[in-house]
C-alpha cells in the first residue's frame, strides 16, 4: 500500500468532510428546527464561490473577496428566509420542494445573466500556495487551511449552540419546537438566525472550495445532494451527526475513487473490474447510506420522538 | 377460559432518566369492562401506547388472547382483535364518513391491494361499514367529511372505527373527554350498550362514567398499579384516596 | 374545500379537449404541415405517462418523492444498452433490439429498482422520505454517469429502435400512437385504482397513516405496492422516450427532472385523473414558449415554480394541501 497515496487521500477526505459540514450543518438545523425542506441551500453555496471570486478580482486580494463575500451571502439568506421560506413554514413539504426549487431555476438563471456560462477561477495569494512535508508525503498548505478552519467552525458551532444561552434555545427548539414557541421563545428571530447562518457557512464553503476547483453553475446542484445524504447518515437536526456522518462521507468518497478500481481487481477480473470499479465509487456514498439506513432509519443521531 | 384476554406482565418503560411504567401488571378478562384510572402524570398514555404497539417496552411483556404481542407491529395487533379509539379523535380528516368507516372494515376484509373494483361497489362491505356507523347514530353524516363533523360526532366516528374492525378488545382513551353533559349520557349509554358484546379497557377521568360502567378498576399512580378491584373496593382502598387527594375530579 | 365548482368544470372542459386534440394528433399535425406538432406531443403523451405514474404516489398517496425521473433513465437505457450491445456486440445475453424485451427489461428494472429502494425509502417519513428519494435518484444518474462503454456523460445514441410487432417505430406516427395507447391505458388503470379498496386505502394512508396501522393496515406495504407500479410505468415511459429521441442521456435522470415531474402533477391538479395530461401539457407548451423567448427562461419559469407552490400552500387542492396535519 503507497503510503504517500494514502495520505493524500485521507487528507482529500478530510477536507471534503470539513467542506460537507459546513454545508450540511446549517441544512440539518434548517430541517430539524424550521422542519423546512431547502432545496436551494447550495445556491447559497454557489453564491459563496461567485461572489468571492469577483470580489477577489476586483480587489485584488482573495482573503478580502471571501470576508466581504459572507455579509452578501448572509443579505441572500436573509431575503431568502423573508420571502420565500417563512410564508412556507408549516405548509405541506411538497410546496416548500416545489418554492424552492423554483429558486434554485430562478438563482441558476441570475447567475448565468451575471457571470455568463464559465466558471470563475481564483488563485491563491502566493502565501497559502506551497506544500508542506509531512512525512513521506507533501501536502498542499491550502487543503490544511481549509481542513483547519472548518474544524474550527466546527468547534466554534458546538461552543455557540452548547454554551451560549441562544444556543440553548437552538438546541430546544430543535429538539421539540412546540414547547419551544410554548415557552415564548421568538421563533421567528430564532428561525432567521438559523436559516441566516446556514447560509453563510454554505457560502463559506463555496469561497473556500472556489481556489480548488472553480466557481460554477452547477455546484450547487451538485453538493445539495451529498449534503443530504450527510445529513440522513446524520440524523436530522443533530450537529453532531452532520459532523460526524460529513467525515465519514468525505473519507468514504476519496479513498473509494482510490481504492476501489484496485480493490475490484485483486477479486474481480479485469474487464469486470473496469466497468464495476467507477460506478461503484460513484455510487460508494449512496451505498454508505443505504446500508446505514437498513440498521437505523433515523441516522447515526436519530431526533428524537417529538412527543404526540 | 380463565386466560385473560390482555395481560401485561411487568411492564417496563424509561424515557432517559425518567421512569414512566415501573413494573405495571393488569389483566383484563373476556367480557369485562376494565376501567384504567390515575392521575396526570401517572403514565396511562404510555401505557395505552405499549398496548397498542406504539411504543416498545424496555422490559415486560404484552399478552393478547394468550399470544405474545410485545414485539408484534401496531397494525398486526389491531389484526389480532384490538380495536382503539384515540383519545385526541384521529380520523382521515379530509375523505368522507362512510370512506372511513370503510377503511375499518376493509383492513380485517382480505387484501387492500385490490385495483380495478369500485370499492363502493362491495356489498359486503359497504353493508359493514353501514352497520359500525349506524350502532354510533352517524347514519345520517355519511357523505360528510370527517373534519366537519361536531366533536361529539368525531367521538362517535372514532368508536364506529373501533369497532368496524370486529375487535375482541376495545382499547378506549378517554372517550368522554370534551363532552357536554348531554353528550357524556349519550356516550355512556353506547357504551353501556358495548359492554355486553366486547372486552374494554377504559382510559377515563370522569368518574361518573367509571363508576357506572367499569367491572373492575385499576389505579395507575406514578408508573404502577397501586389496586385493582371492584368499584366499591376501589372506592374504600386508603392508598387509593391517598392518591387522589387534592385531585378532585370533577364530573362532567 | 374543493377548487370551485367553475374552475373544476374549466379543467374538465381542458382535460377533454386535449384528449381529443392528443388522440387526432398526428392527423392534425399533417393536415397542418407541422411535422413539429407531433414530435412535441409525443413528448408530451410520454412526459405524461410519467407525471401520471408519479400521480399515483404523490397525488394519491401523498409520497413527495424526489427520485422520481431515475426510472425515465432506467427505462431508457433498458433499451439503449440491449440496443448497443445488438450492434456492437458484446454481453451478449443483453444484446437484443426486440422491443418486447426491452420493455420488460424497464419494467423489470424499474419495479425491482422501486421495490429495493421503497423499501428502505417507506421506512421514514416527511423531510426524511424526499431526501431519501433524491439520494436514490441522484445515484442512478451518478451511475449511468460512470458507465464509459455507454457514453457515460456525453450520452447514448440508438442506431436502432426497438422492434415490435406490427408496429415500425421508425415512423413517428405510429410510435405517437402506441405511446397515446399505453398512457390511456395508465391513465384507465389509475382511475379505476383511485375508487378501488388499493386506492381508498393509499388516500386513507395519506391523511392519517398512524389511524391506519391502529386499524390494522399495513401502511408501508400498500405504499410500497403504489412506489413499486409507479416506478414500472415511469420505466415503461422511459423506454419510450429512448425510442423516441433515439438518444439518452444521464441527464434525464437528474434531480431537476424529478422537479419538473412535480410540477407537472401539481400543476394538472394533484390526484386528478387527467391531471397529468393537463400539466404535461402546460409545461411542454410553457418550455417551448418560454424558451423561444429567452435563453434565460429558467429565469420565469422559476418564478412561476415558487408562486405555484405558495399558490398550492395557500389553495386547496383535491388533497388537503395546505397546512400539515
Amino acid at each position: 500500500m503507497n503510503t504517500a497515496l494514502f495520505v493524500t487521500q485521507l487528507v482529500n477526505g478530510l477536507q471534503l468532510g470539513v467542506l460537507l459540514f459546513l454545508v450540511a450543518s446549517g441544512l440539518t438545523l434548517v430541517f430539524g428546527i424550521l422542519d423546512f425542506v431547502n432545496l436551494a441551500h447550495g445556491v447559497f453555496y454557489m453564491l459563496g464561490a461567485f461572489i468571492s471570486a469577483s470580489l477577489a478580482a476586483l480587489s485584488g486580494s482573495w482573503p478580502l473577496g471571501v470576508m466581504l463575500a459572507l455579509p452578501l451571502v448572509a443579505l441572500a439568506g436573509a431575503a431568502t428566509e423573508r420571502l420565500v421560506a417563512r410564508p412556507l413554514y408549516g405548509k405541506s413539504h411538497l410546496a416548500q420542494v416545489l418554492a424552492t426549487f423554483g429558486l434554485i431555476l430562478l438563482a441558476d438563471a441570475l447567475a448565468m445573466l451575471i457571470w455568463g456560462v464559465e466558471g470563475r477561477t481564483v488563485a491563491l495569494p502566493a502565501w497559502l500556495q506551497g506544500r508542506v512535508a509531512a512525512g513521506v508525503v507533501e501536502l498542499p498548505v491550502y487543503r490544511l487551511v481549509i481542513i483547519f478552519s472548518g474544524l474550527a467552525v466546527a468547534a466554534a458551532l458546538y461552543v455557540w449552540v452548547h454554551h451560549t444561552r441562544f444556543g440553548m434555545l437552538v438546541r430546544a427548539a430543535a429538539a421539540n419546537r412546540a414547547m419551544a414557541e410554548a415557552l415564548g421563545v421568538d421563533t421567528a428571530r430564532l428561525h432567521a438566525v438559523v436559516f441566516i447562518l446556514g447560509a453563510v457557512l454554505a457560502g463559506l464553503a463555496g469561497a473556500l472550495i472556489t481556489p480548488i476547483t472553480e466557481a460554477s453553475l452547477s455546484m450547487g446542484s451538485d453538493i445539495i445532494i451529498v449534503a443530504f445524504v450527510v445529513i440522513i447518515i446524520g440524523g436530522t437536526g443533530s450537529l453532531k451527526g452532520a459532523f460526524a456522518a460529513a467525515m465519514l462521507v468525505g473519507l468514504v468518497d476519496a479513498l473509494g475513487r482510490a481504492w476501489l478500481d484496485d480493490l475490484f481487481k485483486l477479486a474481480f477480473p479485469a474487464e469486470i473490474a473496469e466497468t464495476a470499479a467507477p460506478a461503484i465509487s460513484a455510487m460508494s456514498i449512496y451505498i454508505l447510506m443505504a446500508a446505514i439506513l437498513v440498521l437505523r432509519p433515523g441516522g447515526l443521531f436519530p431526533p428524537r420522538a417529538r412527543g404526540r | 377460559m380463565n386466560d385473560p384476554l390482555l395481560r401485561l406482565d411487568d411492564l417496563h418503560k424509561s424515557f432517559g432518566g425518567l421512569k414512566v411504567s415501573a413494573g405495571v401488571n393488569l389483566a383484563v378478562r373476556a367480557g369485562e369492562t376494565h376501567a384504567l384510572i390515575g392521575p396526570n402524570g401517572a403514565g396511562k398514555t404510555t401505557l395505552i401506547a405499549q398496548i397498542a404497539g406504539e411504543l416498545r417496552p424496555d422490559a415486560g411483556k404484552i399478552f393478547l388472547c394468550g399470544r405474545d404481542i410485545t414485539r408484534l407491529a401496531a397494525h398486526k395487533r389491531a389484526r389480532l382483535g384490538l380495536g382503539r379509539a384515540f383519545q385526541v379523535t384521529s380520523p382521515m380528516a379530509g375523505m368522507t364518513v362512510l370512506d372511513n368507516a370503510l377503511l375499518a372494515v376493509m383492513a380485517q376484509m382480505g387484501s387492500p391491494l385490490r385495483m380495478w373494483r369500485p370499492v363502493r361497489g362491495e356489498a359486503a362491505m359497504v353493508e359493514e361499514a353501514r352497520a359500525a356507523l349506524a350502532r354510533v347514530g352517524l347514519a345520517e353524516v355519511e357523505e360528510e367529511k370527517a373534519r366537519d363533523l361536531s366533536h361529539g360526532q368525531r367521538r362517535q366516528l372514532e368508536l364506529a372505527m373501533a369497532l368496524a374492525g370486529r375487535p375482541r378488545l376495545l382499547l378506549l382513551d378517554e372517550p368522554m373527554a370534551g363532552l357536554g353533559p348531554r353528550e357524556s349520557r349519550d356516550m355512556v349509554d353506547l357504551l353501556c350498550g358495548l359492554k355486553d358484546h366486547y372486552a374494554i379497557l377504559l382510559v377515563e377521568h370522569d368518574m361518573d362514567a367509571v363508576f357506572a360502567l367499569a367491572d373492575r378498576i385499576s389505579v395507575l399512580v406514578a408508573g404502577a398499579i397501586i389496586a385493582t378491584g371492584t368499584p366499591r373496593q376501589i372506592r374504600a382502598d386508603a392508598a387509593v384516596r391517598r392518591a387522589y387527594l387534592g385531585e378532585e375530579d370533577t364530573p362532567c | 374545500m374543493e377548487a370551485s365548482g367553475r374552475l373544476k368544470q374549466l379543467m374538465r372542459w381542458l382535460e377533454g379537449a386535449m384528449m381529443a386534440a392528443l388522440a387526432l394528433l398526428p392527423l392534425i399535425a399533417q393536415l397542418a404541415h407541422q411535422p413539429f406538432w407531433l414530435d412535441l406531443a409525443t413528448r408530451l403523451v410520454i412526459l405524461a405517462m410519467a407525471a401520471a405514474s408519479l400521480n399515483i404516489i404523490l397525488g394519491l398517496g401523498g409520497l413527495v418523492s424526489f427520485g422520481h425521473a431515475a426510472f425515465l433513465g432506467i427505462g431508457a437505457y433498458a433499451v439503449g444498452i440491449p440496443v448497443h450491445h445488438s450492434i456492437y456486440g458484446g454481453a451478449s445475453w443483453l444484446a437484443s433490439d426486440n422491443g418486447l424485451f426491452h420493455f420488460a427489461l424497464a419494467v423489470g428494472a424499474g419495479a425491482l429498482f422501486a421495490l429495493v429502494t421503497g423499501a428502505l425509502s417507506l421506512r421514514t417519513k416527511g423531510v426524511h422520505f424526499i431526501m431519501i428519494t433524491m439520494a436514490f435518484g441522484q445515484m442512478i444518474y451518478y451511475l449511468l454517469e460512470s458507465l464509459e462503454t455507454y457514453g457515460g456523460n456525453d450520452g447514448l445514441t440508438l442506431d436502432v429502435r426497438s422492434a415490435l410487432p406490427g408496429i415500425d417505430l421508425d415512423n413517428p406516427a405510429q410510435l405517437y400512437w402506441l405511446a397515446f395507447v399505453i398512457l390511456a391505458g395508465v391513465l384507465v388503470m389509475t382511475w379505476r385504482l383511485r375508487d378501488a379498496r388499493f386506492g381508498l386505502a393509499l388516500a386513507g394512508a395519506r391523511e392519517n397513516a398512524r389511524r391506519m396501522a391502529a386499524l390494522g393496515h399495513d401502511v408501508t406495504r400498500i405504499r410500497l405496492a403504489a412506489y413499486v407500479l409507479a416506478g414500472a410505468i415511469c420505466a415503461l415511459a422511459g423506454a419510450l422516450m429512448a425510442n423516441s429521441t433515439a438518444f439518452i442521456t444521464p441527464a434525464m435522470t437528474s434531480w431537476p427532472r424529478s422537479g419538473e415531474l412535480m410540477f407537472m402533477v401539481i400543476l394538472g391538479g394533484a390526484g386528478r385523473i387527467l391531471g397529468p395530461v393537463l400539466g404535461a401539457g402546460l409545461f411542454v407548451l410553457l418550455e417551448e414558449a418560454l424558451s423561444s423567448f429567452t435563453t434565460y427562461w429558467h429565469l420565469p419559469f422559476g418564478l412561476l415554480l415558487i408562486l405555484a407552490a405558495l399558490w398550492q400552500a395557500g389553495v386547496f387542492t383535491t388533497r388537503s394541501g395546505g397546512a400539515r396535519t
